[in-house]
C-alpha cells in the first residue's frame, strides 16, 4: 500500500533537503565573495568559498547530490557575475563530478587532504574554464596559467579549505545524507 | 560628758561650720558678683557633654544613612554618565563619518552640477564573486532609466575619468564592466598630439591598459605622462573623457604601430560612486 512515509520518499526528501541546504550555503558564500571578501583580497584575488562547499558536498556524498549542488549554485552565481549564463554552472559541475568520482576512496583528515582538495579543485576549475574559453573565445576568457591570479587563488583556497571543511563537518547532517554518513 | 553627748556636740559643731562657711561663701560670691553666669556655664558644660554624645550618635547614624544614599545616587549617576559618554563617542564617530561622506558627496555633486553630461549617480555595492571578471554592481537599474552600454564615469581627486560601461541592467541594480576588463576596448586618442588608437584592458586593476595602433611616427612626439582621452568616434563613450596617462612606450621593429601602456587616472580600489552618463541629453555648449 502506498504510504507517504515510505523509506524511499523519506530518503528522497532527505536528499532534496541536503541539496537545498548545500546550495543555499554555496550561494551565501558567493554573496560573501562579491561583498565582504574583497576587503581581504590579495593582489585583488579573493578565495572561492562556494567552490570549496561544492567540493565538500561532492566528496562526502557518493551519489548525485554534489553535482546537483555544483550546477545549481553555479547557475545562481552566473546571475550576479558578468560571466555568460551557464559558465559557472559548467565549471562547478565538472569540479563536483571529479570529486564525486573519488568519493569514499580517501580518508579525509583535518588538514592535509583539505589543503590538497582546495588546491586541486582550483586547478580543475581553471582547466574547465580553459575548455570553455576555447569553445567560446568571443565570450569567455579563461585563466592564464602563467599569471599570478590563478596561483594566488589556488594558495588561498588551499589555506581556507581546512577551516571551511571543519565548519561544514560540524554541521555534517545538513550536508551529508544519512546513507552517506555511515 | 558621756560619749553620746560628745558625738552629738561634734555633729552639731560640724554642721554649723559647714553652714556658716557656705553662707559666708555665698555672701562673698553675691557681694563680689563672681557667680554671675556660673550656673549657666556649669549647666551648659554638663549638659552639652550629653548633648555632644547624643549628637555624635545621631550624626553617625544620619551620616551613614546619607552616605549610603549618596553612594547609591553616585553609582547611578556614574553609570548614566558612562552611558552618555559612550553615546557621545558613538555620535562623534558617526559625525566624523557623516562629515567625510558629506565632503565626498559635495565633491560628487559639484562634479554633477558642472558636468557637461546628464548623468545618474550610483554607488558600488558589490563586485564580481570570481577572479576572472572584474565587473562590479551598482545600485541603479531600469527603474532609474539605465540601459545597456551606457558609458560610466567617475570623479576622484578633482579629476573626471572613464570607468567603463553598463553591461547588464536589472530592475534596481546594474553590472558595470570597467575599462581594465580584458574584454574592454575603447576608441581613444592622445590628448596633446591627437594621435588615435585603441585602449584595451589588461584584466586587472593592477595591470596597465594598453593603447594600440598608434602610428609609429608618433614615438618622438609622445611623452610620458601624456593624457589619453576617449575619441568619441563611432563609440558609445563621449569624447574627451580622460582614460589615463602614458607610462611606457614600446616600439618593436616588426610592428608598424606602438604599444603604449596607460595607467588609469582613477584608482579603482578606492572607487565608491560612479556616474552613468546619458549621452543623448548632453548639456554641453
Amino acid at each position: 500500500m502506498f504510504s507517504l512515509y515510505s523509506p524511499t520518499i523519506g530518503r528522497r526528501i532527505e536528499v532534496l533537503k541536503t541539496i537545498l541546504v548545500a546550495t543555499a550555503t554555496a550561494i551565501g558564500c558567493s554573496l560573501l565573495q562579491s561583498t565582504w571578501l574583497h576587503s581581504i583580497a590579495v593582489f585583488s584575488v579573493i578565495p572561492d568559498l562556494a567552490l570549496l562547499v561544492v567540493v565538500f558536498v561532492a566528496f562526502q556524498n557518493v551519489r548525485t547530490e554534489g553535482i546537483s549542488v555544483g550546477f545549481l549554485s553555479g547557475l545562481v552565481q552566473d546571475f550576479i557575475s558578468s560571466a555568460p549564463l551557464g559558465f559557472n554552472a559548467f565549471v562547478r559541475t565538472v569540479v563536483s563530478f571529479g570529486f564525486n568520482l573519488i568519493s569514499g576512496n580517501f580518508y579525509i583528515d583535518r588538514i592535509l587532504m583539505p589543503v590538497l582538495f582546495g588546491a586541486s579543485a582550483t586547478l580543475v576549475k581553471a582547466l574547465a574554464t580553459t575548455v570553455i574559453a576555447v569553445a567560446f573565445p568571443a565570450f569567455v576568457h579563461g585563466y592564464d596559467f602563467l599569471d599570478r591570479i590563478l596561483w594566488i587563488e589556488t594558495a588561498y583556497n588551499a589555506v581556507l579549505a581546512p577551516v571551511l571543511f571543519f565548519i561544514l563537518g560540524l554541521l555534517r547532517p545538513l550536508f551529508v545524507t544519512a546513507r552517506n554518513r555511515g | 560628758m558621756s560619749d553620746v553627748a560628745e558625738r552629738l556636740l561634734a555633729r552639731r559643731r560640724n554642721l554649723a561650720f559647714i553652714l556658716a562657711l557656705g553662707a559666708s561663701l555665698l555672701i562673698l560670691l553675691i557681694s563680689t558678683n563672681s557667680l554671675a553666669g556660673v550656673p549657666q556655664r556649669v549647666g551648659l558644660t554638663v549638659l552639652s557633654f550629653f548633648q555632644k554624645g547624643f549628637d555624635a550618635v545621631g550624626s553617625f547614624a544620619s551620616g551613614t544613612l546619607t552616605n549610603v544614599s549618596e553612594l547609591r545616587d553616585l553609582r547611578a549617576r556614574y553609570r548614566d554618565l558612562v552611558d552618555r559618554m559612550e553615546e557621545y563617542r558613538n555620535l562623534e564617530r558617526s559625525l566624523t563619518d557623516l562629515k567625510r561622506e558629506n565632503e565626498r558627496l559635495r565633491s560628487q555633486l559639484g562634479y554633477l552640477d558642472e558636468s557637461r553630461f546628464r548623468a545618474a549617480s550610483a554607488r558600488i555595492i558589490a563586485k564580481d564573486p570570481g577572479n576572472l571578471y572584474s565587473t562590479f554592481v551598482v545600485d541603479k537599474g531600469l527603474a532609474d532609466g539605465l540601459r545597456k552600454n551606457l558609458p560610466v564615469v567617475a570623479y576622484q581627486d578633482g579629476s573626471e575619468g572613464l570607468v567603463g560601461k553598463v553591461l547588464e541592467v536589472g530592475r534596481s541594480s546594474s553590472i558595470i564592466s570597467p575599462i581594465f576588463d580584458a574584454s574592454a576596448h575603447i576608441s581613444a586618442r592622445l590628448d596633446r598630439t591627437r594621435y588615435e588608437g585603441l585602449v584595451s584592458g589588461g584584466g586587472s586593476s593592477d595591470v596597465p591598459l594598453t593603447l594600440k595602433y598608434v602610428k609609429k611616427r608618433a614615438k618622438d612626439e609622445i611623452q610620458y605622462g601624456d593624457l589619453v582621452v576617449t575619441s568619441g568616434y563611432q563609440s558609445l563613450y563621449p569624447r574627451d573623457v580622460i582614460i589615463g596617462r602614458v607610462v611606457r612606450i614600446l616600439a618593436t621593429d616588426y610592428q608598424t604601430s606602438l604599444d603604449i601602456d596607460v595607467e588609469p587616472v582613477l584608482d579603482f580600489e578606492r572607487l565608491e560612486y560612479v556616474f552613468i552618463v546619458f549621452p543623448d541629453d548632453r548639456t554641453e555648449d
